[in-house]
């Protein structure tokens, strides 16, 4: 399971990465401009291509989200559920063979 | 030579076949590899390969779980037929800070896939495939002689 099945998010809208950080840019005025792979929430890193668009509104972040086989969501959620996700790995110690499995 | 090799969505035909030819060049060559792929990915190519023949020795990880990982790699290959793997890709050499490399691929390759790709310093090849994968091998042997 993902980390942001962890979370109670709401769909705001499905498209291209294009098309959802658009969506973000056009609907939201407290935006955010950060680069991929920075940890919008606990657990949760941000995918796409940069500048990618975060906005805050009221107590909800709102950011593009991807998932492999069926493209790119905007999601919302509440900012008081944002430490719920999973410990960072790398802070873990033992090295790679620690993180990954092996056939 | 440690290489990291994205697979997304296993939609196309062509994917899990290519993978494995990819896996076997690396491996041939002495390198250590990682697979990010999504968990179906993971199971076809298990399924394809019962006996772990390309498999064995090979690491992976759920490709979402791996953007936190950020692990030590010389290299990135990723395979891209949709938006989502562009997204994925670019993120990936951003976090893993390593030469990045992609090749394009499906029934219509994209050219929005390639400029985005290639703005963010990543070495595009391309190949109209989808249900016969020898395009996409001649693209990958290419790629090795870059690579390696």
């Amino acid at each position: 399971m993902s980390c942001i099945e962890n979370y109670n998010y709401e769909i705001l809208f499905k498209g291209t990465f294009k098309e959802c950080s658009n969506y973000i840019r056009k609907n939201f005025k407290d935006i955010r401009y950060l680069k991929a792979g920075e940890e919008v929430i606990k657990g949760v890193l941000l995918i796409g291509k940069p500048p990618i668009p975060v906005a805050y509104h009221g107590d909800f972040v709102i950011f593009p989200y991807t998932k492999p086989c069926y493209g790119t969501f905007v999601l919302k959620v509440p900012l008081s559920e944002s430490s719920r996700g999973e410990k960072d790995n790398k802070d873990k110690k033992g090295g790679i063979l620690s993180i990954l499995k092996f056939w | 030579m440690r290489v990291l090799v994205i697979i997304g969505c296993p939609e196309p035909p062509v994917l899990i076949p290519s993978t494995l030819y990819l896996l076997n060049m690396l491996k041939n060559r002495g390198c250590m590899i990682i697979l990010s792929a999504n968990p179906a990915a993971l199971k076809l190519l298990e399924t394809a390969d019962p006996e772990r023949y390309y498999l064995k020795g090979v690491g992976f990880q759920d490709i979402e779980k791996g953007l936190k990982n950020r692990l030590e790699v010389d290299a990135i290959v990723g395979f891209v037929h949709n938006d989502a793997a562009v997204n994925y890709i670019i993120s990936y050499k951003s976090v893993y800070n390593a030469k990045t490399y992609a090749i394009v691929f499906g029934r219509k390759v994209k050219g929005e896939y390639i400029e985005d790709l290639k703005e963010e310093g990543i070495v595009t090849y391309s190949a109209r495939a989808f249900h016969n994968p020898i395009p996409v091998v001649v693209k990958l042997k290419e790629l090795i002689e870059e690579l390696i």
